[in-house]
């Protein structure tokens, strides 16, 4: 019993996990863009004799600001959809 | 010590009035339950609660440390602070607060005993956080010491002394109910000056072409990249204060006062966008009007002070006074209240778990005393010289670099065992700490040797150990299911 409700909790978990994918790949995609700037800095790349990286990695922020607006409302309905696909399933 | 500025003095006097008569006024309630006395009873909205996140981070470094490099290092240095501000609030906002919220705990501390429930990792953590914390005091009153004797004409001893005891007043009298709403004048004070302070030099200069080309024909690397700095530099600050942002306990703790994950999450955008008129609008013209006006200032720290000074009535200098104290203040009560609630919660408790409501109270307010007391000590005959920025700076790395990935592997990561985050927070730390005292990285750059092993231990410590019990995966369910009562809230609102 101890063994089948632990498995239902990682089985539980899993989906939630796996489901919420989004927020996760939303939040990488912010290091790894700000990882390319920062290769930019690393390999002094200029643009019209101008240096972009730190720059570009200003626009990047406030593009994620931006971003993290919009999900306000669609982390609701993504979330509330989730529950509503696992309850159902339950 | 020079004369004393009545006019300044009186209107900074005016201001700690008002916020010790709204310490005291929330006395009472602080003190009948310990729960409203750390989390502001989970009452407050999300605006007020992100102008509240915003204080408790900007410090003597948001309002005078980053400025003064930015004027000595290159703006370039600044706009990183800015980007990492901003980035890392969206990321906690993503990241933590939804899951934080709904775990539903006091503190950072609570959550790791929790979720990596072996003896040690609460004393452990606890120590290490009132650690930091207690550190991060010093530069704290540094700043109040030197503004109180830039503008106020008060000698530095005494302002550091005046800034400890008055913190020292409301925090321990009001709790986190007077800190919310104290957070929230302060808050307006303080962006209000440094956003006046960015239009006056834009006024002065005739917008930004008149302003870029005065302060580059006196600064000329002032926007380039500064070719003295290694670019390690540029990305230990960047990543020392994105970890931070969304590591540090006391925004944790202001996660936890939303009143459901959905708040938590709209806090942690308003956050964003304040961070933006904080971190880059305002930075940029007081830095520019810095350079342009002031090219030779002995110590950059005062960039916004000999504005001020010199282009503001006297009235103006004491809100200005008021805004950096406020900053200092909101700051420091944060981090007393989080020592005292480590001290008191996870480590006294830890030896003695049966102490009445009254005497967890009074164990709070006394090592709320002892800490300013020794903080005062230290700032006074210990780290006078040292610059405020590089303080702040070098000690989110360190709480980032103990914190970042057993907080993010504990949410996200249902494998991640007790043991594996125990190893990730100790190895994070020493890494860190060794490698700054050993000074063989660019400075700040030892967050990254530091993340990256931090990273490999939890991971491979939680590989080589027996998978995570019943309960511990309980709770990371906990923190990703609605509960109830949320479920019945969006289906309400979205049908």
């Amino acid at each position: 019993m101890e063994d089948a409700s632990t498995e239902e909790i990682i089985r539980e978990l899993k989906e939630y996990i796996s489901l919420r994918n989004p927020a996760i790949w939303n939040s990488l995609i912010i290091v790894i863009l700000s990882v390319v700037a920062f290769t930019l800095l690393w390999k002094d790349v200029k643009i019209f004799g101008v240096s972009v990286a730190l720059w570009g990695l200003f626009a990047i922020s406030i593009i994620a600001m931006i971003q993290s607006w919009i999900f306000i409302v669609l982390m609701d309905r993504f979330e509330l959809d989730v529950e509503k696909k696992l309850r159902g399933e339950r | 010590m020079g004369e004393i500025q009545y006019v300044p003095l009186s209107v900074t006097v005016g201001y700690f009035a008002l916020v010790t008569i709204i310490g005291i006024y929330y006395t009472r309630k602080a003190t009948s339950a310990l729960d409203e006395y750390y989390v502001a009873g989970r009452t407050v909205g999300p605006i007020i609660n992100a102008i509240a996140v915003v204080m408790a981070i900007g410090s003597a470094a948001s309002f005078m440390g980053f400025l003064g490099m930015g004027y000595k290092l290159g703006f370039l240095l600044t706009l990183c602070i800015s980007a990492s501000a901003i980035t890392g609030y969206v990321w906690t906002q993503f990241m933590y607060s939804g899951p934080l919220r709904r775990h539903g705990k006091f503190t950072l501390v609570d959550f790791l005993s929790e979720r990596y429930p072996t003896p040690y990792i609460r004393p452990i953590s606890a120590l290490l956080i009132s650690i930091f914390f207690f550190a991060y005091l010093i530069p704290q009153y540094k700043g109040g010491g030197v503004v109180a004797d830039s503008l106020l004409g008060l000698d530095f001893t005494t302002g550091v002394i005046l800034t400890a005891i008055i913190v020292l007043v409301y925090t321990s009298l009001g709790g986190m109910w007077a800190v919310t709403w104290n957070a929230v004048i302060q808050g307006i004070v303080a962006l209000s000056v440094l956003l006046g302070l960015s239009v006056t030099a834009f006024y002065l200069l005739g917008g930004w072409n008149g302003a870029l080309i005065a302060a580059t024909q006196n600064k000329p690397l002032l926007m380039a990249i500064n070719p003295k700095i290694p670019w390690l530099l540029y990305v230990g600050v960047y990543t020392a204060i994105f970890i931070f942002m969304g590591t540090a306990p006391h925004v944790v703790m202001r996660a936890l006062t939303s009143k459901t994950a959905r708040t938590a999450r709209l806090t942690m955008a308003i956050v964003s966008v304040l961070a933006i008129l904080l971190y880059f609008v305002s930075y940029v013209g007081i830095i520019l009007g810095g350079a342009a006006f002031f090219p030779k200032l002995k110590d950059p720290d005062f960039i916004v002070v000999e504005q001020v000074k010199a282009f503001w009535h006297p009235i103006g200098a004491g809100l200005t006074v008021a805004a950096i104290m406020a900053a200092i203040m909101s700051t420091t009560d944060a981090m007393l209240l989080a020592i005292a609630a480590h001290i008191q919660h996870d480590l006294i408790e830890l030896i003695k778990p049966d102490i009445s409501e009254r005497t967890k109270v009074i164990i709070a307010a006394s090592v709320i005393i002892v800490a300013s007391i020794l903080a005062i000590l230290l700032t006074l005959f210990a780290f006078r010289a040292e610059l405020i920025g590089v303080m702040v700076t070098l000690l989110t790395g360190a709480i980032g670099s103990s914190f970042f990935w057993p907080l993010v592997l504990g949410i996200w990561w249902p494998r991640a065992t007790k043991w594996g985050g125990l190893f990730g927070v100790l190895s994070g730390s020493i890494t860190y700490s060794t490698l700054e005292l050993m000074k063989v990285l660019p400075k700040f750059a030892a967050v990254f040797p530091a993340l990256i092993i931090s990273f490999l231990f939890t991971v491979l410590v939680s590989l080589m150990t027996s998978p995570p019990s019943k309960a511990e995966l309980s709770l990371v369910l906990r923190m990703h299911k609605l509960s109830d009562e949320e479920y019945e809230q969006l289906k309400a609102r979205y049908g």
